[in-house]
């Protein structure tokens, strides 16, 4: 027997094989929109017509539009299991919502015909009761009308032990009930006057799902977990539908011919789902990518250079902090001065960095809520003065004593441990930067880089910013649901404990008058009062340095000049995708 | 010969076992998998934190957790809601009943997560090995037979600095050359990453376009490594007795390499290349990562990250199960090369 | 053909000497392997160019950041020109490549302890322990080491303390990653130090040492081991050049020693970003890992040949 025969023929064999099997056998999910009627059979309201297939005019080529996103995949396309943005960004594509928030702060009506207030009766006098009323043609993708009980159903889902749903938040905190008072009214009963209604409640990443579609399946599995919506919502109230989803790969959407607003101008959109950043680069410079999202300031001086390609930014309340632990129990003694925290807010050049490393894009907060008109417009940022610095340290009493180059006071060295999330060059170099700043002054800080998945690990898997083990570290976060400037994160019984391992304030900020203030403003529903005592916020955590806060982290968007009348926001990304269009 | 197979693959199975326990334990004390949920933008608030390491039975003991990763728990009367009370009876059958579990990142079923990855590392890895596989043999043959010609002293010198080169070295030196490069000085190019471009979709052409660069790194330095052996162990044979008597019988010189010394060079080749399989796909991480590769490399990596325990032993119990697999085929390849060798 | 009194003279003298050891016999034919020397040269080299470097720049110096003289092209400045945080690249190899090389050395130290300690009880136990100790290698070698590498890095987390050693201080991860590297290259040797044991122990020096009364410790480490040196001696070698390319490897997944210390594997893995706009950042590193791992593969080479009485080489 020939070996060489055999061995070629296999060999040969063996790579076709695998060819084939990657081009048509990998499982692609894509599906006709008549799939899901056949696998979860509607009882309700069947579509009266075939739904449209995502055909271009017999005419001209399909307009359509490639967005590249960084970060893998969405981890579901259901919202009561979604978390990220770009399952956020999703939503925005094929779900409506009941009003949007542009840039500017205006609320938009999507599904709601107004927005709920005191004069039009739409919210109670004592601020309990919310009646919303929703317009009555909207249908969703497959004819079927969207009617209050989809909402009150998505309630019920959020709240049923049998989902694993990502969050009850603020539901189980603020809402008692939900009740559809007929078709297009629904009423929401509070458990409290919760100021932050208006930006939380099927608003955002909170959205409405097809009851039509998904009942049957509940009923039939006594859960949504493994629902086949959740991997592809072919049935949807957004401007575009979903048509396929390719994991690590692609999800493909088509314009909804029954979108209330009409159908949208651009006839595809496709999502390219990629794990990294030069990978998105390429592609805009390749023009295989028409929209490029989450650009960094590093990337710009690229993006510049391609010559096509513009960079339009949004603000949407986040912005990079360093936090400092000063709990009493665990933080290093200097940390727990103000004079020592104002000393290292003082010897960082921020500006510099921001224009080295990020291409000058971003802006200096001088408070958390920058970007809002929470912010106190009393406090400019902490300038840049080493020499400062170096005289608070003084005085504080932190002297270098035995000329190693690092202050000290009865005995103790000033070393903090600055704790991060690695891996990232830019950051390992900003934070590089900042060692080398404090090391000017007399500080010497150990960077210690980890993943994020050992850095936040809970107080019970003893997480060192959860147990207090670090003295500095940064992470970019901000308004969960911006421009809400609600937070929990300063309040003293957020301060993990053994009785409370899941608390947020990993930093030990515990000042009774902050307390006061951040319980009054959750309930406070006249806007003066509340944006007054947020200015005092602002002021008592500025005077005390309890956070520095480094550089805003907008949403930005790299935008090829073949598209037109593309616009963002930050609270609602993709929400005027139903405008955007091909520049002929 | 199938009582050999049969026994091979009846030791396989408590060798399998106790891998999976170790890195079972392991991975479990790799970190929170909860830690993540939120990504940067929207941490988890307590309440369902609570509720979903219930949910995802973290809050067992790690041997329990393997016991139910392995047999899965719908024999069992578990906790469902939190209220103390064991009343309802798990959902879960268990690897033996090939049931992964469901990813924690992704909520659907670990092995489709998987399924969906693991062609695509299989086709860069197979067509990796038959090009080693080819190219070793050639170069390691053609050197051989022009032992110290200008040819083979520059195939050596290439072959050093080859399988000296971490392979992501030369992956980026391939990009910056192939990719970016030629594309700026107009030539015909290489696409820097993915499969196959989005707007033709995967058909043939481009997927083996989209494969030039990252099997030529991959395989590069595998050559360069091989083709010194086989030229080494080629060199061996022809000195040998036989090969002299066959020319000396007026065989054609072709025939006399191939039919005879080849035949022998290549049995130990066949052996190493079977167990490099575990090297390739350790491999296949870097290069998937560079060139952008949606497989099942990236998907380790991230789940490890992630701590997203049904697709990380997943992912090692496939791989486990094909190294296995492929050492007995080697060994069972072996008997037909070589007639001489014969097991009980 | 007569001798003459001059080469009956060599003869004579040629008998006299005592013979050589294996050891003096591999040192010569090592030594007319002409690849190994230039390997040695080139180590030497390198060696030289970390310590030496040293006089030259300060580790403050290979770690100072000046972001206003980010990514300048080499000049008299920055021979090697400058990263993203304005640190001097020829610096930064200087104390990254101590780093490199330590972690390559202390992780085949490891490697070779695991390895031959396995081995050797497996092969000369033989039987169950045997059995299991085998079982185990096949265990741990069927996981590609690239993953359990990742699992293993992760697992032993950030707890290690820092170390100093010639006055440098390392960090814990140094540690971590040593003992990563060396936990998952034990394999191979150990599979060949059973092997060579097995053969080995049947042998009649064997048996007369125990015969003697030898301990069962003395015979493994005094007389048995000591004639397995030549493998383990050669497969320490190369090693020592997958340890550094593994160190290059776990760096550049961003899971090896972390910034601002360098090392050439995270200097590679820093300069993926910049790999048309600031070439100087990778081609510089990646020359160094490619020339140590060329060098410590020729020197391989060569003792593979010099310890190997059949191979051909060695008689050229």
């Amino acid at each position: 027997m020939c070996l060489k025969k055999v061995g070629w023929v296999t060999i040969s064999l063996w790579m076709i094989g695998s060819l084939l099997l990657a081009a048509c056998g990998a499982p692609t999910t894509t599906a006709t929109t008549a799939a899901p009627v056949a696998t979860e059979p509607a009882t309700q309201a069947p579509p009266t017509e075939e739904p449209p297939t995502p055909e271009p005019t017999a005419q001209a080529a399909p307009k359509s539009v490639t967005m590249t996103f960084v970060g893998g995949d969405p981890e579901s396309l259901n919202p009561i299991y979604a978390y990220s943005w770009t399952a956020e960004c999703v939503f925005d594509l094929n779900l409506a919502s009941l009003w949007n928030i542009d840039n500017d702060g205006n609320y938009i009506m999507d599904l709601a015909e107004e927005l709920p207030a005191l004069e039009n009766g739409g919210v109670s006098e004592d601020g309990l009761v919310i009646t919303i009323k929703l317009k009555p043609d909207v249908t969703w993708s497959d004819g079927t009308p969207l009617t209050a009980q989809d909402a009150v159903f998505t309630y019920d889902m959020i709240m049923d032990e049998g989902n694993s749903s990502y969050s009850r938040y603020p539901w189980d905190t603020y809402v008692e009930s939900l009740t559809a008072v007929d078709d297009h009214t629904l009423q929401i009963n509070m458990t409290a006057p919760y100021a932050d209604w208006s930006t939380s409640l099927f608003v955002g990443i909170s959205r409405i799902i097809p009851r039509h579609v998904l009942q049957p399946v509940f009923q039939a599995e006594g859960t949504l977990d493994n629902a086949g919506w959740n991997r592809l919502p072919t049935v949807g109230s957004g401007p575009f539908i979903l048509t396929a989803f390719e994991p690590a790969s692609h999800i493909a959407l088509a314009a909804n011919d029954r979108y209330w607003r009409g159908r949208p101008h651009l006839d595809q959109i496709y999502m390219r789902l990629l794990e990294d950043r030069a990978a998105q680069l390429a592609a805009l410079a390749s023009g295989e990518s028409d929209i490029g999202s989450y650009i960094t300031g590093a990337e710009l001086p690229t993006i510049n250079g391609m010559g096509n390609v513009d960079i339009t930014s949004s603000i949407n309340g986040y912005q990079v902090v360093t936090f400092l632990n000063v709990d009493l129990n665990t933080a290093h003694p200097a940390m727990t001065d103000s004079r020592v925290r104002r000393a290292i807010a003082l010897a960082w050049d921020r500006q510099l960095m921001i224009d080295q490393l990020y291409s000058g894009l971003y802006q200096i907060p001088a408070t958390y809520w920058h970007g809002t008109v929470y912010d106190n417009p009393d406090l400019e940022p902490y300038p840049y003065d080493p020499e400062q610095a170096k005289a608070l340290l003084d005085e504080a009493g932190w002297i270098d004593t035995n000329g190693d180059g690092v202050r000290d006071k009865d005995g103790v060295e000033l070393v903090l441990r600055y704790k991060y999330v690695g891996g990232d060059e830019t950051t390992d170099t900003r934070v590089a930067s900042m060692q080398q700043m404090l090391a000017d002054v007399g500080i010497k800080m150990d960077m210690v880089a980890e993943t994020s998945e050992v850095l936040w690990a809970s107080y019970d898997e003893a997480g060192p910013l959860a147990t207090g083990d670090y003295d500095m570290t940064h992470y970019s976060d901000g308004l969960w649901y911006f421009p809400s400037p609600d937070t929990s994160y300063f309040l003293c019984s957020e301060i993990p404990t053994a009785d409370n391992p899941w608390g947020y304030n990993w930093y030990g900020i515990c000042i009774p008058a902050l307390d006061e203030l951040f319980t009054a403003q959750a309930v406070e529903i006249n806007p003066e009062k509340r944006v007054e005592m947020f200015y005092q916020i602002g002021k008592i955590m500025y005077d005390e340095t309890l956070i520095i806060p480094m550089y805003t982290d907008p949403d930005v968007w790299a935008v090829n000049r073949r598209l037109k009348d593309v616009k963002f926001s930050g609270v609602d990304p993709l929400m005027f995708a139903w405008e955007w269009d091909v520049a002929e | 010969m199938v009582r050999y197979v049969l026994r091979r693959l009846l030791q396989a199975i408590p060798l399998l076992l106790i891998i999976s326990l170790i890195l079972f334990i392991l991975i479990s004390n790799l970190g929170d998998p909860l830690a993540s949920f939120g990504g940067t933008r929207r941490r988890l608030p307590p309440a369902d934190r609570e509720r979903l390491t219930r949910q995802l039975g973290l809050d067992r003991p790690v041997i329990v957790q393997y016991c139910i990763w392995l047999i899965g728990n719908d024999w069992m009367k578990i906790d469902a809601d939190g209220d103390g009370v064991y009343d309802e009876y798990g959902t879960r059958h268990g690897v033996l009943r090939g049931d992964f579990g469901n990813s924690f990142q992704e909520r659907r079923p670990a092995l489709e997560v998987i399924g969906e990855r693991v062609w695509n590392t299989l086709l860069l890895m197979t067509t990796c090995e038959a090009v080693v596989l080819i190219f070793s043999l050639l170069i390691g043959i053609y050197s051989a037979l022009r032992q110290y010609s200008a040819w083979d002293n520059v195939i050596t010198a290439f072959s050093f600095i080859g399988y000296s080169m971490p392979v992501f070295w030369l992956s980026l030196m391939l990009i910056y050359i192939f990719a970016v490069n030629f594309k700026r000085w107009g030539l015909p190019y290489f696409p820097v990453s993915g499969m196959y471009d989005l707007g033709v979709g995967p058909t043939l052409g481009q997927i083996v376009w989209h494969l030039v660069l990252p099997v030529a790194s991959l395989s590069i330095v595998s050559i360069a490594g091989y083709s010194r052996y086989v030229r080494s162990q080629m060199l061996e044979v022809i000195n040998q007795d036989y090969i002299r008597t066959a020319y000396a019988k007026g065989l054609p010189g072709r025939m006399v390499i191939l039919g005879h010394a080849l035949k022998n060079a290549a049995l130990p080749l066949v052996t190493i290349i079977g167990m490099d399989l575990p090297l390739l796909l350790g491999g296949a991480v870097v290069t998937e990562a560079i060139f952008g590769w949606p497989g099942m490399g990236r998907l380790y990596f991230k789940a490890t990250n992630a701590a997203d325990i049904p697709v990380t032993m997943g992912i090692l119990v496939i791989i486990s199960v094909l190294v296995v697999l492929f050492q007995i085929i080697t060994d069972v390849t072996y008997t037909f090369l070589d007639p001489r060798i014969r097991y009980g | 053909m007569t001798t003459t009194p001059a080469t009956g003279n060599l003869l004579q003298a040629e008998i006299e000497r005592p013979p050589l050891t294996p050891g003096q016999v591999a040192l010569r034919r090592f030594i007319r392997h002409r690849m190994a020397l230039v390997g040695v040269g080139i180590l030497v080299a390198l060696v030289l160019y970390v310590t030496v470097g040293t006089v030259f720049f300060s580790e403050a110096d290979a770690n100072y950041v000046d972001l206003r003289g980010k990514l300048s092209p080499p000049s008299w400045e920055h021979p090697f020109g400058t990263d993203l945080g304005g640190r001097d690249v020829l610096a930064r190899t200087v104390y990254g490549g101590q780093i490199s090389m330590i972690i390559g050395l202390l992780a085949v130290v490891v490697s070779v302890l695991a390895g031959v300690l396995i081995g050797a009880i497996a092969g000369f136990y033989g039987g169950l322990v045997d059995s299991l100790l085998m079982r185990f290698t096949e265990a741990t070698f069927n996981i590609p080491q690239l993953f359990l590498l990742i699992a293993l890095a992760k697992f032993f987390g950030t707890q290690m303390p820092a170390f100093t050693l010639f006055g440098r201080s390392f960090s814990g991860s140094v540690v971590i990653i040593v003992g990563v590297i060396g936990l998952t290259s034990w394999m191979y040797l150990a599979r060949i130090v059973r092997s060579n044991f097995l053969s080995l122990k049947e042998q009649e020096f064997v048996t007369a040492a125990r015969c003697a009364g030898a301990t069962d410790f003395s015979l493994i480490f005094e007389h048995v081991l000591p004639n397995t040196m030549a493998p383990i001696i050669v497969s320490a070698t190369l090693e020592i050049a997958t340890a550094i390319l593994s160190e290059a490897y776990i760096s550049f997944l961003g899971m090896g020693v972390q910034p601002p210390t360098a090392t050439w594997g995270n200097m590679l893995n820093e300069a993926y970003n910049h790999l048309e706009g600031a070439p100087w950042m990778w081609f510089f590193p990646g020359t160094l890992i490619l020339l140590a791992v060329l060098a410590i593969n020729f020197v391989g080479d060569g003792l593979r040949d010099a310890f190997d009485p059949r191979s051909l080489a060695a008689t050229q």
